[in-house]
């Protein structure tokens, strides 16, 4: 088997297990005896110990089969989900990201010796027989379990229902394949074909889709509506190569959907964790994908598509939407009639065309808050805090590229949170607050952005502590004796500046608020900073919903036509040369009593300066609290342009953020304020 | 009395391997056939009761000859034989009428699954 070719969807879909074993763990330390949490990470595990193996990854298959077995006691009720073990259980996923990284990076040589002797001193410990031959991945405990009916929902119900009333019966069939079967996903499909013979398969579980995927170890159940009798059902599986076993068991028929959901239990049990508010979302999301219907095999919802063909798609909607704007600047030449009509509805399709390309780039939030509950838990425990940690709007969508970006801010500002927001409880409870500290991540919609706010409980910002530090950074005069909240507040986001006394494992030193700052806008986002001291801050990241396609300001100088990212644009003004004064060999101009340096734009891109005549065209941008101004010809006006990133060739142009085509087809230069700034200053 | 089988494979030593197997197992090997195109003319010659059928073979794939003897005898039972990495193709053998799959490098007590399964 050629395993390169399955490497990539092998890192995506561990990735994903990884994910949901630790998820899974923050459950299962606050229910330990939650049964359905831990079939759910048994099968996790196992699932991942197939694949690595599959991929001949035999280190990684060998440690999680020896976590597997670990599970495995917890599940079977031999081993009980203490503290300790949970502990164990966290390290052993945090050893399984390294050695999946390193594996996929082509090393398996992480040293798992000391979590490996922990895991099996768990076992030998409680449950001697338990332990099995080590880096023998192939080895399969029996998965099969007794008969148990599978949860059957309104919908499945009715269906039953409405089969019986034309003289079908309903039966569950369980069948499991011989442990190592090939090609499973064929052999499920040989059993799907022979009942589709002889009645209708309504319902599988796995869902048909992980059934396709292979992502189920040897057993999987259907429910079939058919005429044949249960015997001929037994019979005819039976006939298949590779069925070791087969199970036909009657489905009620009658409505009674008290009786289906009283079977959900493990759903359930994920839907309520304690630590998280009822308005969030993250179990929500994940129930349905549980339950996929199916009807027929290889039917589904949902189609996995290359990111490489998406782009590739949206550039091309890109490109049309500049040769719409060209075909409408044309038209308004043209007299009203036919031709205008045309044009008119062109426009409105193509419009609706971006839109739904656009769509095709969102991805949930979720992506990056999913890890986050782990994160904040481990952190709290490492300061020896309690923390509550809510995250709301784990659904709302944004620009995949933004996702992508949006993690380390995050991270930083949540460990901002934990470390120097959150006090100790008894500091809290001195105060008389809640002996726990909150801390919550929201992201909502609104307008063409999304919101992302991060709130605690905790201590606010200490208006004095930042004054003092201030002072000591030099960043204010030595004798400033009182400054105001919003003084303290912009002063956190100056660069170098950290309130924290102690350099700590979490915040560490030197990276502050401004690092977060152009981060954020880098991503042509805002961060905006409120604090009440005593009761707790806030931070509010605003990201528009995509980078692919921004209003930009077009200027022009030396014939060439520039767009600047709107958001950077303060103010356009007309300044008399006699408005510019000289300062240590700069010019600067003085605008409502602030000073604001003026460069010329072609000169700071590297041209000669050219000669204008008469008042100068100036363009105020600020970036990171840093305004400046630049001279350029003329200001050609505000329009929507798509972003094209410059080739390969040209590689990293300073000052140059990308290039758009613009509706008159000529390309112009999309400038990179911040770099601008940078040079000019 | 013993089930006639007729093998398809482009490689001698595939068919000399399913021989060894069947032979062992009571089964009696009346034909090989090493392209498609042989395979759907020896079919109609010796009416076999089982047949294996590779997949990528010169001449005549195996997908096209289990159709062709499928338009011949509605009732034959092909098993069709197959690499990993072949899934596309062994959904369509079977949904042309193959009985069954054997996934290689083969396992001598699957072939022998197989056979009896297909031969009920």
């Amino acid at each position: 088997m050629d395993t390169d070719e399955f490497r990539e969807v092998f890192a995506a879909e561990a990735r994903d297990y990884l994910q949901s074993l630790n998820e899974d763990l923050l459950i299962l330390e606050r229910e330990p005896e939650s049964r359905g949490i831990l079939d759910e990470m048994f099968r996790a595990a196992h699932s991942l110990k197939g694949m690595a193996g599959t991929m001949g990854y035999k280190a990684l298959a060998a440690f999680t089969h020896r976590m597997e077995s670990v599970l495995d006691a917890l599940r079977t009720g031999d081993l009980r989900a203490e503290q300790l073990i949970v502990d164990a259980l966290f390290q052993s996923v945090d050893t399984l990201e390294v050695l999946l990284e390193n594996t996929l990076a082509g090393d398996e040589a992480a040293d798992v010796s000391d979590i490996s002797r922990r895991l099996d001193s768990i076992l030998n410990a409680e449950l001697p027989e338990v332990q099995e031959p080590l880096g023998d991945a192939d080895v399969e405990q029996s998965a099969s379990s007794e008969a148990t009916l599978m949860d059957l929902d309104d919908f499945d119900l009715e269906t039953l229902h409405q089969g019986s009333l034309e003289g079908y019966r309903g039966y569950q069939v369980d069948i499991e394949l011989r442990a190592n079967t090939l090609l499973k996903s064929v052999r499920v499909f040989t059993i799907f074909q022979a009942l589709e013979g002889i009645g209708t398969i309504t319902k599988s579980v796995p869902s048909a889709q992980e059934l396709e995927e292979e992502n189920f170890d040897e057993a999987f159940s259907v429910v079939l509506l058919t005429e044949e009798t249960p015997e001929r059902v037994q019979s005819l599986v039976e006939s298949i190569s590779e069925v070791v076993l087969v199970r036909v068991a009657p489905l009620p028929t009658e409505e009674s959907p008290s009786e289906g959901l009283s079977a959900s239990e493990p759903m359930e049990s994920q839907e309520t964790l304690p630590s998280m508010s009822p308005q969030e979302d993250i179990p929500e999301a994940k129930g349905p994908e549980k339950s996929v219907q199916s009807r027929g095999l290889f039917a589904d919802r949902f189609v996995r598509v290359e990111t490489d063909r998406l782009d590739k798609l949206i550039n091309l909607v890109g490109e049309l939407v500049t040769s719409r704007t060209q075909v409408v600047e044309m038209g308004r030449g043209l007299e009203q009639g036919d031709s205008q009509n045309i044009i008119a509805q062109l426009d409105r399709i193509t419009t609706d065309l971006q839109y739904s390309a656009m769509s095709l780039r969102m991805v949930p939030i979720k992506q990056v808050f999913d890890r986050f509950p782990r994160m904040v838990r481990d952190l709290a425990q490492a300061h020896g805090k309690e923390i509550h940690f809510e995250v709301q709007g784990a659904n709302t969508e944004l620009d995949r590229s933004l996702v992508n970006e949006i993690g380390d801010p995050l991270v930083h500002l949540l460990r901002n949170s934990v470390d120097h927001g959150i006090e100790p409880s008894e500091e809290r409870i001195r105060k008389g607050k809640p002996a726990s500290g909150t801390i919550g991540l929201t992201a909502r919609h609104e307008g063409s952005h999304v919101l992302i706010e991060i709130s605690d409980d905790g201590q606010g910002v200490n208006i004095e502590k930042v004054r003092e530090k201030a002072v000591k950074r030099g960043l204010i005069a030595a004798d400033t004796p009182v400054i105001s909240q919003q003084e303290a507040v912009r002063l956190l986001f100056e660069p170098g500046f950290s309130t924290s006394e102690t350099v700590t494992d979490t915040s560490g030193r030197g990276v502050g608020m401004d690092a977060v700052k152009a981060a954020v806008e880098a991503m042509s986002g805002t961060v905006e900073m409120r604090s009440t001291p005593g009761q707790g801050s806030s931070i509010t990241i605003k990201l528009p919903l995509t980078l692919a396609i921004i209003e930009a300001l077009l200027v022009q100088t030396l014939g060439e036509t520039y767009a600047i990212p709107i958001q950077a644009v303060r103010e356009n003004l007309r300044v008399s040369r006699g408005q510019l004064r000289s300062v240590q060999q700069n010019e600067v101009i003085v605008l409502r009593n602030e000073v604001v340096p003026i460069f010329d734009l072609a000169e700071t891109l590297g041209f000669e300066r050219p000669e204008f005549e008469g008042d100068l065209a100036v363009i105020v941008v600020e970036s990171q609290g840093t305004k400046c101004g630049f001279i350029v010809d003329k200001l050609l006006g505000q329009q929507e342009i798509v972003i094209k990133s410059l080739s390969s060739v040209l590689g990293d142009v300073p000052g140059v953020a990308g290039a758009a085509v613009l509706g008159n087809g000529r390309v112009a230069l999309i400038l990179d304020n911040s770099t601008l700034i940078k040079q000019g200053a | 009395m013993a089930k006639t089988v007729l093998i398809t494979d482009d490689t001698a030593f595939m068919r000399m391997t399913l021989k060894n197997v069947m032979q062992k197992n009571g089964f009696d090997v009346v034909g090989e056939a090493a392209d498609g195109e042989d395979a759907v003319a020896k079919y109609a010659e010796l009416k076999p009761d089982l047949v294996t059928m590779d997949i990528t073979m010169p001449k005549m794939d195996g997908i096209t000859a289990i159709k062709e003897i499928m338009k011949q005898d509605a009732n034959a039972k092909i098993i069709v034989c197959s690499a990993m990495g072949q899934k596309p193709m062994v959904i369509e053998a079977l949904s042309a009428g193959a009985k069954d799959f054997l996934v290689k490098p083969f396992d001598a007590e699957r072939v022998v699954e197989a056979l009896n399964k297909a031969a009920g």
